[in-house]
């Protein structure tokens, strides 16, 4: 039975808002506590007014009936007395005690209201009359001497006495009788005073469960978990405060800088997305532009290509037509790389070593390096183990990076690759390809400006040899970093993690 | 040349280069038919009395210059086809010749006669 009742009371408040049920709870809480006072109030004072109004009036008015009945029984004795005794000190004594029966008859008229009482006081009075007069009538009988005659009429007299008497005990009953009931009235009240105090302490005691219970299960509770949640931070700070509250109050100040922070990041990055956007659209106008360039240019490579074969030339003409020719195949180059970087990635992986990529990158080149005058030597442990990568790229990769380092040894040099196995955390297994020659070296202010489309320091330069290499090695889930000892040269280091195949088989 | 001559449709956009390989190709004593489009290579394959090879722009018959070759392979597919493109692109399957397209067209010669001639050594 408390069991569904309690359901049903669970179901009510779970329909309405937590703050409605708070204040509900709160207002029949108020509402009972007030109640109960003004209930006791109201008693309070319907328990004077039950004596004050009354009780008190009942009891005078019975008080009064006492003396009436006392002057009455007075006076019955002393006209036996006059008549034992012939002392007129008797008749005094009888009239004094006539004034005060008169003097409590009237003020009992004064303090009676109810109308049975009005009645039997009449009879009363009525009664109290005739007595009188009778007993007048025998006292002047006995005065007169006439005894005889006087005795006869006393033992009438004696009869009206006993009934007024009784009438005196009936009026003071009726008061008794009221006064019993207005006992019983106060009893049935106080009674129900006591329920009404029960039922509130009932209702009270009701309404605090409820509000513990909300308070508890819906405010405190939640709170508590509010304030553990968020993993270790939030315990940590749990562990500061013994207030559920304050902690919440830190946790809350930490969100919210945290929350500014991500703003500033959010503006960071939308700064940095509308500038790769801006980058993205000029890439592809660029590239655009580019291919368009390219068929042109064809043509004119195979017109000079036939013409070459005809030509007879004397040694400046012949110097001329080779600028003309290299000029173009410079143009070529720069539109070739440049095709190539805003190529979108497409790789074709499979197991290769990039042991085998220097191997072939170095035959290709052979002639290439003897031309620069470069001297090539590779520092090789052991072969390398294989990674999964797309090995023409790689190829790619190393002819720019290869070709970078030649162009910037004017004079020629010397070039090494070395080649490197290890671990590195997190990565794990990585294999490393450095690539160090015996040139300038590289301002490290520059570091950075390197790797950028379009930057280059040499006059004939298409500024994007270091780029498609960076962009590779990074298709590939590696990176590329440089060293420039103040002692000179460079050293370019591509790393690529043996797990690497597995970010990026998805592109 | 005992043999009788062989028939080429030299398919390019650019007009100079188109010209140019006419005059090259007819100085090896090749017949050749030209073509600007694709609709024109179409044309040429079902009027002429016979085609030995197609050389074919690789940039042909729209931006994406794929089309055209398996729509080739499906009506004429004893037409041996020479793509002729820039590095790096890749249209077409298998068994289509490819030759980059820079300024020596001596390698397009070269590839013409090894498809005209297979198991001759290039050369």
């Amino acid at each position: 039975m408390t069991v569904v009742k309690k359901h049903f009371g669970s179901a009510v408040l779970a329909r309405l808002g937590l703050r409605a049920r708070v204040y509900l709870l709160l207002g029949g809480l108020l509402l009972v506590n007030m109640a109960g006072p003004v209930i006791m109030v109201w008693y309070a004072a319907m328990a004077r007014d039950l004596y004050t109004a009354t009780a008190d009036k009942d009891l005078a008015a019975l008080t009064a009936a006492h003396e009436l009945e006392n002057a009455l029984l007075n006076q019955k004795g002393y006209a036996t007395y006059y008549y034992l005794s012939q002392d007129q000190v008797w008749l005094a004594k009888l009239d004094e005690s006539r004034r005060a029966f008169l003097l409590w008859l009237e003020r009992m008229r004064q303090q009676v209201d109810a109308p049975e009482a009005v009645a039997l006081l009449d009879g009363i009075e009525a009664a109290y009359k005739e007595y009188a007069a009778a007993k007048d009538n025998v006292i002047s009988l006995y005065q007169q001497g006439r005894v005889e005659a006087a005795k006869g009429q006393h033992w009438a007299v004696r009869e009206d006495f006993d009934g007024l008497r009784d009438l005196c005990d009936r009026f003071k009953e009726f008061f008794r009788a009221r006064m019993r009931e207005t006992g019983e009235v106060y009893i049935e009240r106080t009674d129900m005073v006591m329920g009404v105090a029960v039922v509130g302490v009932v209702i009270n005691a009701t309404l605090g469960f409820f509000l513990a219970y909300v308070l508890v299960g819906q405010i405190l509770d939640p709170l508590r978990r509010l304030a553990r949640g968020g993993g270790a931070r939030g315990r940590e700070a749990l562990a500061g405060f013994s207030d559920e509250v304050k902690a919440i109050g830190q946790k809350f100040s930490d969100l919210e800088k945290d929350v500014d922070q991500a703003h500033l990041d959010l503006e960071q990055s939308r700064g940095h997305l509308m500038q790769s956007e801006k980058l993205a659209m000029a890439g592809r106008l660029a590239a655009g532009v580019a291919h368009t360039i390219r068929n042109p240019l064809t043509s004119v490579k195979m017109r000079l290509f036939s013409l070459e074969r005809g030509l007879k030339l004397d040694p400046s003409q012949q110097e001329d037509f080779e600028v003309i020719a290299e000029e173009i195949g410079h143009i070529d180059t720069i539109v070739r790389n440049f095709l190539e970087f805003a190529r979108p990635p497409k790789l074709t992986a499979q197991p290769v070593s990039l042991s085998a990529v220097v191997d072939t990158t170095l035959t290709l080149l052979r002639h290439r390096l003897e031309s620069y005058n470069v001297e090539v030597s590779v520092e090789r442990a052991r072969v390398l183990p294989e990674i999964n990568a797309d090995p023409d790229q790689l190829k790619e990769a190393l002819v720019n990076l290869v070709l970078n380092a030649c162009e910037a040894m004017v004079e020629g040099g010397s070039l090494t690759l070395r080649e490197e196995a290890g671990v590195l955390e997190p990565y794990g297994r990585i294999v490393a390809l450095r690539v160090t020659d015996s040139g300038p070296g590289v301002d490290p202010a520059l570091f950075d400006s390197i790797f950028q489309p379009f930057f280059t320091t040499k006059g004939e330069g298409s500024g994007l040899g270091l780029p498609i290499v960076k962009r590779i090695v990074e298709e590939h889930g590696g990176w590329i970093t440089i060293q420039s000892p103040p002692s000179g040269g460079a050293v370019f280091t591509m790393v690529f993690p043996c797990a690497g195949e597995r970010g990026w088989h998805r592109s | 040349m005992d043999r009788p001559r062989a028939t080429l449709v030299i398919a390019e956009r650019n007009a100079n280069i188109r010209e140019l390989l006419r005059r090259e190709f007819g100085r090896e004593g090749y017949a050749v038919l030209t073509a600007g489009s694709g609709a024109e290579v179409l044309s040429h394959l079902s009027l002429a009395e016979k085609v030995d090879v197609l050389v074919l722009d690789a940039e042909m018959g729209g931006p994406d210059g794929s089309a055209l070759v398996p729509q080739l392979e499906r009506s004429f597919p004893q037409v041996p086809v020479v793509l002729h493109g820039f590095a790096g692109f890749e249209a077409g399957e298998g068994g289509v010749a490819r030759v980059e397209k820079d300024g020596d067209f001596e390698r397009l010669k070269r590839t013409v006669r090894r498809v005209l001639r297979p198991g001759e050594a290039n050369g």
